[in-house]
Parts: structure tokens; C-alpha cells; sequence
């Protein structure tokens, strides 16, 4: 029982280190100084799969959310739902990498007034939804914008002179981000995950995505956003097995200032490979989530 | 070795909670957490498949009639990386699935944890603590 504590109180130790931000010049200071392998064309190599870790938009002053949150909300579920396709590695390379929002540094996201209201009018009426408008977009099905993705799934990285490829298993997305310095393209063309372009900054990959619609969510109490959504991605490999992420959020419709969070790409174990995903077709959910009736006297839908 | 085991697993534990998730679609709209559920009976399939793996189990009632129940699992990439392989649990093996009843009142729910005949549970808690896996499965290259 002792042992069993001071594991426990050690852990704790161990994670509250773990979640502590670190400021800025700290962990610049206490990064690796890695050089990645090289791709042919010279840049690094980040190809393989991946489990994304730690992206989300958390706010600490959220409303409540009928939609609740997968092991945050105290209800009784198992908490294995979090850990994803989430690999290996020397796990020290991790410590004091704060993850989620890390400005503002409070996670008090910077909401105008107005768009704050609009969501807080919104939420509640997303259980049971008040028309098709308000259904949680996972659920439907939508593409996942720059957050959403299920963390539960790996993605491929697929690297060619020129291109940089993300392919995820959540939802068959496929980024096709260009870096050979093309620009965006024109402003009347609006998409689910936008329009990516890329350069190389020396280890670091960034990536500029404009042309959003406003299609897609930003997390479970942020459940739109406007068509001014502006991203804009960094990926840094500080270890054969960890990609850095940072993403900047903007959307000046939404919030006053950007929004930076951080997070991790892992290295996926050797055998993963990315499975079919057939949202619609594959799920058999939707009566439970919709709630209607198929037909009177309909039989249950067991496959 | 007992003492590594309880500091890794609380670790695991205490990492995954604080670890932000997102998943596909919300627990709420599909499953009443006020509703737990334990179901014994015989594997009668399982579908690998995205966005949810499902699992069938009939269920012997007291009238001697048997019900199809089904539980929705994580993705097949997580229950990989959790230890799962698609020969688990073979058609026919008897286990007992703790979880929470869908909302539409049918037989159907999200599974919590699945316990095989000799005791081992799979899928969550007990012996397979968050998080365990990845800390101990191999490195990449």
C-alpha cells in the first residue's frame, strides 16, 4: 500500500513537472539540438506514422457542454479512450513540453463578446439538437478542420520534392501541402481544411492555411467558427520519434488575438498502417445519436 | 518490480487524464453515463472497423431467449495499440462487458471493460492501466 502510494504520489510529482508551462526562453534553451535525417531534396525527414498528442482547444472558463468531455467530466469512462495510437519513446524528451493552449497563457481564450454570447446561446441546445444545425459535426460526419481529428487514429506523413503529405486515418483526410512557394488560391474558394502551403524554415516545416469555410468546429464548447479562420502550423522533429507542433489559431471574427497551441506528433509502432474509414457507412451509431424512429415496427440494426 | 509497476501505471494514468482528447463524436450523444450495464455471455462476432469497432455478445435471458446485445469499442487502431488482436476473443468465448446502455433503449452500449473467462480485462482499467502500453512497447526504427 506505502509502495503503492509513493508510486502515485511520485507520478503526480512526475506530471504536475510535466504540465507546468515552461517559458518561452526555457525551452528553447532545453531543446535538443536534433538534426533530422534528410529527404532527398535536403529538407527533414519526417515521413512515417504518427499519433497526434495533446492538440486541443481547452479553455478554462468553457460553459458546461451537454456534450460533455472524454475523461475530464468525472463520469465513469475509461480513460483508455485517450491514449490513441500513441507510441514510444524516451518519454524525457516530453517533460516541461506544456501541451493544448499555451497562450493565452490562462487558457482564457480571448472571445469577443458577441461570438462568446452566440456560443453560449448555441451549446445547450446541441443535446437534444434543436435542428440538424446544432448536431455535434463529428457526428455528422464533417471533415475535422484544423483540431478535430480523432487523436484515437494515426496519420502518414509522405514527403516528395515539393510536397509535404498528411494523410489521417480519421475521416480519409489528406492534406497536400505544397512548399514549393506557390500562393494561396483565390478567395472565393472556400474549403472544409482549407488551402495549406508550406516552406521550410531550416528543421522546421511551416505551414500557412487560409481559405476555411465555416463548416467545420473547433472543439466541443467552440462548435464553429468563421470563415476568417487563419492557421498557421509548425512542425519541428526534436527526436527520431517526437514531432514538435505548434499551431496559431486566428479567427478575428471569433476572438480579439490568436490563440497558440502546442502538442506532439509520436511515433507510431512499426506495424501501424491506417485503416479504412467509413464514417457514415461504417458507424452504426446513428440512430442513438439522432434519435429517430426508421420505421414503425423497424428491426434493431445489427449487421 | 512491483513498486516500477504501480509508479508506471499511476504515471499512465495520471498522464492520460490530463492529456486533452478529442474524439470522434461525443459519449453524451449516444450513451447515458447514468445508465451502467453488465452483460455475461458468448462472443458472437466482432467488426474491426472505423470509426468504432463493435462487439456482439448474446445474452441468455432468464425466459431462455437470447439477445444480441452490441458495444461500441475504440477505433481498431487503439485497441491494437492497446494490446487486442483480432484473435482475442474467438466467436463462442464467454465474457462479462461492463458498460453504459445507448440512449435509444435498445441493446446496445459503450463497452467499459471486457473480462475473459480466466479473468483478464481488456480494453481499460485492471491489468491494461492507460497509457501502459505505449510505455512499454517498442521504439520506432
Amino acid at each position: 500500500m506505502r509502495t503503492a502510494l509513493f508510486g502515485i504520489s511520485a507520478a503526480a510529482a512526475v506530471v504536475a513537472m510535466i504540465m507546468m508551462p515552461a517559458p518561452a526562453n526555457a525551452q528553447e534553451k532545453a531543446a535538443p539540438k536534433y538534426v533530422a535525417p534528410r529527404t532527398a531534396d535536403g529538407h527533414p525527414d519526417m515521413q512515417g506514422a504518427w499519433a497526434r498528442r495533446g492538440v486541443g482547444l481547452q479553455e478554462s472558463n468553457a460553459p458546461n457542454s451537454p456534450l460533455g468531455d472524454f475523461g475530464s467530466t468525472g463520469q465513469p469512462y475509461p480513460t483508455v479512450f485517450n491514449t490513441g495510437v500513441s507510441t514510444t519513446q524516451d518519454r524525457s524528451v516530453l517533460q516541461g513540453r506544456p501541451t493544448g493552449v499555451i497562450d493565452p497563457a490562462d487558457r482564457v481564450l480571448p472571445w469577443r463578446p458577441e461570438a462568446d454570447a452566440a456560443r453560449r446561446e448555441f451549446i445547450p441546445k446541441m443535446i437534444p439538437p434543436a435542428s440538424l444545425a446544432y448536431i455535434e459535426k463529428s457526428a455528422r460526419c464533417v471533415l475535422p478542420g484544423p483540431l478535430e481529428a480523432d487523436d484515437r487514429h494515426p496519420y502518414q506523413i509522405i514527403q516528395r520534392p515539393g510536397y509535404f503529405v498528411m494523410m489521417y486515418e480519421y475521416n480519409h483526410v489528406t492534406r497536400v501541402i505544397p512548399t514549393d512557394g506557390r500562393s494561396h488560391v483565390g478567395p472565393d474558394i472556400r474549403l472544409f481544411m482549407g488551402d495549406p502551403v508550406g516552406h521550410w524554415e531550416g528543421e522546421t516545416l511551416v505551414v500557412d492555411t487560409t481559405n476555411f469555410n465555416d463548416k467545420t468546429s473547433l472543439g466541443r464548447t467552440v462548435p464553429y467558427h468563421s470563415d476568417a479562420l487563419h492557421t498557421i502550423e509548425r512542425y519541428t522533429k526534436i527526436d527520431p520519434n517526437i514531432i514538435d507542433y505548434q499551431i496559431t489559431i486566428e479567427d478575428p471574427k471569433m476572438f480579439t488575438r490568436p490563440i497558440k497551441i502546442a502538442g506532439t506528433f509520436q511515433a507510431a509502432a512499426g506495424e501501424t498502417e491506417l485503416m479504412e474509414f467509413a464514417c457514415a457507412e461504417g458507424s452504426q451509431t446513428l440512430p442513438n445519436i439522432f434519435g429517430f424512429e426508421l420505421a414503425p415496427g423497424r428491426v434493431p440494426a445489427n449487421r | 518490480m512491483k513498486t516500477t509497476f504501480c509508479m508506471l501505471a499511476a504515471f499512465a494514468a495520471l498522464l492520460a487524464v490530463n492529456v486533452p482528447a478529442v474524439a470522434h463524436h461525443s459519449f453524451a450523444a449516444e450513451f447515458d453515463a447514468t445508465k451502467p450495464v453488465t452483460v455475461n455471455g458468448a462472443i458472437n462476432k466482432m467488426d474491426w472497423v472505423n470509426p468504432h469497432s463493435w462487439i456482439y455478445v448474446d445474452v441468455k435471458g432468464a425466459d431462455g431467449k437470447v439477445v444480441t446485445w452490441r458495444f461500441e469499442m475504440g477505433p481498431p487502431n487503439a485497441l491494437l495499440r492497446m494490446g487486442w488482436r483480432k484473435d482475442s476473443i474467438p466467436p463462442g468465448t464467454l465474457v462479462k462487458i461492463e458498460g453504459y446502455r445507448a440512449k435509444s433503449g435498445e441493446p446496445v452500449a459503450n463497452a467499459k471493460t471486457v473480462t475473459l473467462p480466466d479473468g483478464r480485462e481488456l480494453f481499460s482499467g485492471g491489468s491494461a492501466p492507460a497509457g501502459l502500453n505505449e510505455a512499454a512497447a517498442p521504439a520506432k526504427q
